[in-house]
C-alpha cells in the first residue's frame, strides 16, 4: 500500500467533521470543495474494501446533493436579473466590484507553433524515420550448364605437410615449445600444429613425454 | 499524429481576435466522425485528451458565448502567470462588470448611456475605449451600442462571477 493511500476511516472521519462544520456554519455549502473528497475515495478502494467506500460514496454524494440543492435555491433566489442591476444601482465601489473577479479569471492557452501544417510536417518527417519494410528475394540462378567445380587448395595436404617437414627438420631434436617459437601468425600456428600431429601420428617425427623433445 | 494532436492544435488555435479554439462540430468533421455516437466519441476524446494535459496544469473549457472548446490554465496556473488583465484597474473592472451586467439583462446588447447611468462617473467613455482595445466589447459609436465578443467567454469564468455576486447579496441580506 503507497503511503500517501488514505484509509477508509480516515475519510470516514473527514466526512463527520465536514457535516459537523456544515451544520455549525463554519462551512458554506457552496464554498465547499468536494472532489479531493471523491478523488480519495477513487484512490484507495479496491475490491477488497469495495463494501466500506459504498457507504462512503453514498454519504459524500448526499452532501453533494445538498449543494446542488443550495445552488438550486440561491440560483432560485437570483433569478431576477434585475438585483443585479439594483445592485450596481447602489453604486457600489470599484474596488467592491474588482474583488468579485477573484478566482474567476483563466490564462487560455495558444499555440501558434502547433499549428496543422506544424503537425503535418512533424508526422512526414516521423515517417521518413521509419525504415521500408525488408523485402525478401529470390536469389538468382547461374547456369553452370552441369560443370560445377568447387574451389580445393592447389596444394594437397599431404604435399603442405611434407613441404612443412622440411622446414623443421633442422631443428630438430628440440623442445616441443621450441618448435613454433617463431610463429607470429596465429592461423599459421593452428596449421602447422595440425601438420605436426599428423606427422606424429605418422611416425615421420617422434616425441618424448618425459623430457618433451621432439626427434627424428 | 493521432486524433489528440489534431484536438490539441484545433483547441490552442486563435481563430480572430476574439475567438480561439473549436465547436464540436469542427472537431467531428475534421475527425470524420459523425453519426448517433458523434457526442459521446467527441466527449470520450474530451476526456482522453484533459487526463493528458491535465500534468501540465491545463483543461479544457468550454465558451457558452460561442460555443467553442478551448483549452485554459488551471485556477492556480492562472494567479501565477497573473491572468488577470485589470490589476491595480478596479475602476475599467468595475465598468466591465456594468456592461456584462447590463448585456445580460437587455439580451445581449446594451447602450453607451446605460453604462454611463448605472456607472455614475464621468470619463465612462474612456473606459469603454479601453475595454474595446483589450478585445472584449466592440462600441458603435454611432448608434452607442455596445455588445460583448467571444473573448470575454474565453479569459472570464462569467458563472463563478455571478455566483460570487449572489453570495455576496446573499451576505448582505
Amino acid at each position: 500500500m503507497p503511503d500517501s493511500m488514505i484509509l477508509p476511516e480516515e475519510i470516514h472521519n473527514q466526512l463527520i467533521k465536514v457535516k459537523e462544520d456544515i451544520l455549525s456554519g463554519k462551512i458554506y455549502l457552496l464554498e465547499l470543495e468536494l472532489n479531493p473528497i471523491f478523488q480519495s475515495i477513487k484512490d484507495s478502494v479496491s475490491k477488497n474494501n469495495i463494501f466500506q467506500y459504498s457507504q462512503l460514496f453514498k454519504e459524500t454524494y448526499l452532501i453533494l446533493n445538498q449543494k446542488f440543492e443550495e445552488l438550486k435555491s440561491l440560483l432560485m433566489r437570483m433569478d431576477n436579473e434585475q438585483k443585479f442591476i439594483k445592485y450596481l444601482e447602489t453604486n457600489p465601489k470599484d474596488l467592491e466590484i474588482a474583488v468579485l473577479y477573484e478566482g474567476c479569471w483563466n490564462g487560455s492557452l495558444q499555440v501558434e507553433s502547433l499549428s496543422f501544417e506544424y503537425l503535418q510536417m512533424s508526422r512526414n518527417r516521423l515517417l521518413n524515420f521509419l525504415k521500408e519494410p525488408i523485402n525478401i528475394k529470390e536469389l538468382s540462378r547461374l547456369d553452370f550448364k552441369d560443370q560445377f567445380f568447387l574451389e580445393i587448395p592447389k596444394l594437397k595436404f599431404t604435399e603442405k605437410m611434407n613441404e612443412y617437414l622440411q622446414t623443421i627438420i633442422d631443428k630438430l631434436p628440440c623442445q616441443f615449445g621450441d618448435i613454433f617459437e617463431n610463429e607470429k601468425d596465429q592461423m599459421l600456428l593452428y596449421e602447422h600444429f595440425i601438420f605436426l600431429l599428423h606427422l606424429l601420428q605418422l611416425g615421420k617425427i617422434k616425441y618424448q613425454k618425459e623430457t618433451k623433445t621432439l626427434y627424428i | 499524429m493521432n486524433e489528440l494532436s489534431i484536438i490539441m492544435h484545433l483547441l490552442s488555435r486563435r481563430i480572430n481576435k476574439h475567438q480561439i479554439g473549436a465547436t464540436e462540430d469542427e472537431i467531428c468533421e475534421i475527425l470524420n466522425i459523425s453519426g448517433k455516437n458523434q457526442s459521446l466519441l467527441f466527449n470520450q476524446l474530451m476526456i482522453n485528451l484533459s487526463k493528458y494535459i491535465e500534468i501540465l496544469g491545463l483543461i479544457i473549457k468550454f465558451n457558452s458565448i460561442d460555443s467553442h472548446w478551448f483549452i485554459s490554465f488551471e485556477a492556480e496556473m492562472s494567479d501565477i502567470i497573473k491572468a488577470n488583465p485589470f490589476e491595480n484597474k478596479p475602476r475599467l473592472a468595475a465598468t466591465l462588470f456594468c456592461v456584462i451586467i447590463s448585456c445580460i439583462t437587455n439580451f445581449g446588447k446594451t447602450t453607451i448611456s446605460e453604462i454611463v447611468k448605472l456607472r455614475k462617473k464621468k470619463g465612462i467613455l474612456v473606459d469603454l475605449r479601453e475595454l474595446e482595445n483589450y478585445g472584449y466589447i466592440i462600441l458603435n459609436k454611432d448608434s452607442g451600442e455596445i455588445k460583448l465578443t467571444p473573448l470575454i467567454g474565453y479569459q472570464l469564468d462569467i458563472n463563478k462571477l455571478f455566483i460570487n455576486l449572489a453570495l455576496k447579496l446573499r451576505e448582505e441580506n
